[in-house]
C-alpha cells in the first residue's frame, strides 16, 4: 500500500534527507520510497491547481524529476517535503496562469455543457470560478490557500512558502480577502452570462 | 467568529471544490510505474541515473529560457560558459553598450535555485530556434549566408575555421505573478513591477552571426544587433531597477544606477564576483568591456558594439594585450 506515510511527511525530514542522500549515491529504491511518501500530496496540490488528471500526473512526474536532478547533482535540500510541495505549487500555478492567459478571451463564452446532472454542472462551474479567482492572486497567496485547504499545518505552510510560521496567519487572512474579492468579481462576470455563485 | 476568520473559512470551503473526486484521486502505483518507464534502466554504471526526458524537456527548457530572458542573465554567468552561450549572448537585446555588474555567487545560486523550483516570469515561446554553427569555407561564404560582411584580421590572421549560426526568434508573455514571485524571492521589491506588465508580450528577433576561430584558440563572433520589442507602456527603467535588485544591488543604488542607464540599448552583464573581474577598454575607438577570469585556465573575453554590430572576442591562448591588439586590427 502506497503513501501510508503521506500524512505529515514534513516531519520525516531527517528520514527524507537520508533517502535523498542514498538517491545521490545511485539507490533507486531510496528514491522510490520518497516518491511513494510524497506523491499523494504532490498530486493533490497539482490537481487542485490544474483540474485535469493527466496534466496533474505529468506535472507530478516533473516535480519528482527535478528532485532527482537535485539529488544527482548533490544539491542541498534541507526539507525534502517542503521542497517538493513548493515546486509542485510553483509548477501548478504556472500552468494555471498559462491557461488563464490562453483562455482569457473566450472563457466566459464557453457554454455550460448540456445533459449533465445539475449538481455536476454546478460543481464544475464552482471549480472553474475558484481556479479563475486563484489565478488572479499572487503566487504566494494561491499557494497558501491550496496548502491550507489540504490541511497543511501553519508550520508546514511556512516551510513550503519560506516564511516564519508566526506570519502564516496574517498572510492567510490577506490571501482569503484577496480570494474573496477575486471570486466575487469572477462571479459578477458570470452572472452577466446567466450563471451565479455566492460567497459562503 | 470575526470577519477575518469567516473569510478564511469561506475561502477554504470554496477551495474544497477543487479536491479530486474518487475517480480523479491520485494513482501512486501507476505514477510509480510511469516514473520507472521514464528512467532508462534506472542507474548508469557510475551510479548516476540516466533518463529519457523527452516528454518533460520542453517544459524545463521553456522555463529556463523565460527566466534567462527576463533576468538578462544571457551570458557570462560563468566564464567557462562563454563559448556555449555566445549565440544567446548575441541574441537577446538591442545592444549598443554594456553595463557590467558584479554579482555575488550566492545571489546567482539563489536565482538558479528559483528557476529549478519552477518560478518563471512568463511563457517563453521560441518561434524559430537559433541554428547550430555551420562551417563554411571562408568569411566571404559566411557573408553570403548571413547577409553582412564580417570584420576580419589583416590577411585573415591565422584563421582556421569560419562558421555561421542562423538567427532565431521568440516572445515572452509576461506573467506578472510569476515575475513578482521571482523578484520577491530574490529579496527585492515585487511591486517594482507594474500591473501593466501582466500579459505584456516581448518579441525578440536574433539575426545570423558569424564566428571565426583562430589557430591560437581565439574566437571572434559578430552579429547585427537583435531587435527587442516591448509594449510602449512598459517603462524599461523600472524593469531595470527591479533587475538590478534581483541581482543583489541595494535598492537605493539600484534606483540610482537604473536612472543613469539607457535601458533601451544597454545589456546588463552580470559578472560573478568569484569568477572574474571586468574593466572598460577602448576597442576600435569605442568603449568595450574586458572580462578577465581569476582562473588562469579560463579565457578572457572582450565585448563591444560598433556601427550596429556586436562583437565578442574570446582570447584563446592570447594575452590581454594581444587580444586587444587583434581587436583593434579588425577591419
Amino acid at each position: 500500500m502506497l503513501s501510508s506515510a503521506a500524512r505529515g511527511p514534513l516531519t520525516d525530514a531527517a528520514s527524507d534527507a537520508s533517502l535523498l542522500e542514498r538517491t545521490a549515491r545511485g539507490d533507486a529504491a531510496a528514491f522510490e520510497a520518497l516518491f511513494q511518501r510524497h506523491y499523494d500530496r504532490v498530486y493533490g496540490i497539482l490537481f487542485r491547481l490544474v483540474g485535469e488528471r493527466g496534466e496533474a500526473e505529468d506535472l507530478a512526474q516533473e516535480v519528482f524529476l527535478r528532485l532527482h536532478d537535485h539529488a544527482r547533482r548533490r544539491r542541498l535540500v534541507e526539507n525534502v517535503g517542503a521542497w517538493l510541495y513548493r515546486v509542485a505549487t510553483n509548477l501548478g500555478y504556472n500552468a494555471l496562469r498559462d491557461r488563464r492567459r490562453r483562455q482569457q478571451r473566450d472563457v466566459y463564452l464557453l457554454p455550460v455543457e448540456m445533459g449533465d446532472a445539475e449538481a455536476d454542472a454546478a460543481r464544475r462551474e464552482e471549480r472553474r470560478a475558484v481556479r479563475a479567482a486563484l489565478a488572479t492572486l499572487s503566487q504566494r497567496q494561491a499557494q497558501l490557500l491550496v496548502l491550507r485547504q489540504m490541511e497543511f499545518s501553519y508550520a508546514e505552510c511556512a516551510a513550503v512558502i519560506g516564511v516564519a510560521p508566526a506570519s502564516v496567519g496574517a498572510l492567510l487572512a490577506r490571501a482569503a480577502r484577496a480570494f474573496r474579492r477575486a471570486y466575487e468579481k469572477q462571479t459578477a462576470v458570470n452572472r452577466g452570462g446567466g450563471r451565479s455563485r455566492e460567497w459562503k | 467568529m470575526n470577519e477575518q476568520e469567516h473569510d478564511i473559512r469561506a475561502a477554504l470551503e470554496h477551495l474544497a471544490a477543487l479536491a479530486p473526486d474518487a475517480n480523479e484521486a491520485a494513482a501512486p502505483q501507476r505514477a510509480l510505474a510511469k516514473w520507472r518507464q521514464h528512467t532508462t534502466a534506472g542507474y548508469g554504471p557510475a551510479g548516476r541515473p540516466t533518463y529519457r526526458r523527452n516528454i518533460f524537456m520542453s517544459t524545463r527548457r521553456i522555463a529556463t529560457l523565460g527566466l534567462t530572458v527576463v533576468l538578462g542573465l544571457a551570458v557570462l554567468m560563468a566564464f567557462p560558459s562563454v563559448r556555449a552561450a555566445a549565440g544567446e549572448f548575441l541574441g537577446l537585446f538591442r545592444v549598443q553598450q554594456f553595463a557590467p555588474i558584479s554579482v555575488s555567487p550566492q545571489q546567482l545560486a539563489l536565482l538558479e535555485q528559483l528557476g529549478e523550483e519552477g518560478l518563471t516570469p512568463g511563457e517563453f515561446v521560441v518561434t524559430q530556434d537559433i541554428g547550430e554553427p555551420q562551417t563554411v569555407d571562408s568569411p566571404e561564404a559566411a557573408a553570403a549566408v548571413a547577409g553582412f560582411d564580417p570584420q576580419t584580421l589583416p590577411r585573415r590572421g591565422d584563421l582556421i575555421r569560419t562558421y555561421v549560426m542562423t538567427g532565431g526568434a521568440g516572445h515572452l508573455i509576461v506573467d506578472l505573478a510569476g515575475a513578482r514571485a521571482i523578484v520577491e524571492a530574490a529579496g527585492a521589491d515585487p511591486l517594482l513591477l507594474p500591473d501593466s506588465l501582466d500579459g505584456a508580450q516581448v518579441d525578440v528577433t536574433v539575426y545570423d552571426s558569424i564566428g571565426q576561430l583562430y589557430d591560437n584558440g581565439a574566437l571572434l563572433i559578430q552579429s547585427p544587433s537583435p531587435d527587442v520589442n516591448y509594449p510602449a507602456d512598459v517603462d524599461p527603467t523600472v524593469l531595470g531597477e527591479a533587475l538590478l535588485q534581483v541581482l543583489g544591488t541595494e535598492p537605493a543604488e539600484a534606483r540610482r544606477i537604473a536612472q543613469s542607464i539607457d535601458w533601451t540599448s544597454t545589456l546588463l552583464l552580470p559578472v560573478p564576483q568569484d569568477l572574474g573581474s571586468f574593466r572598460e577598454v577602448t576597442v576600435n575607438g569605442v568603449s568595450g568591456v574586458l572580462l578577465e577570469p581569476f582562473d588562469p585556465e579560463s579565457e578572457s573575453a572582450l565585448i563591444w558594439q560598433k556601427d550596429g554590430m556586436l562583437f565578442m572576442f574570446r582570447s584563446g591562448r592570447l594575452s590581454i594585450d594581444e587580444l586587444l591588439a587583434r581587436a583593434n586590427a579588425l577591419r
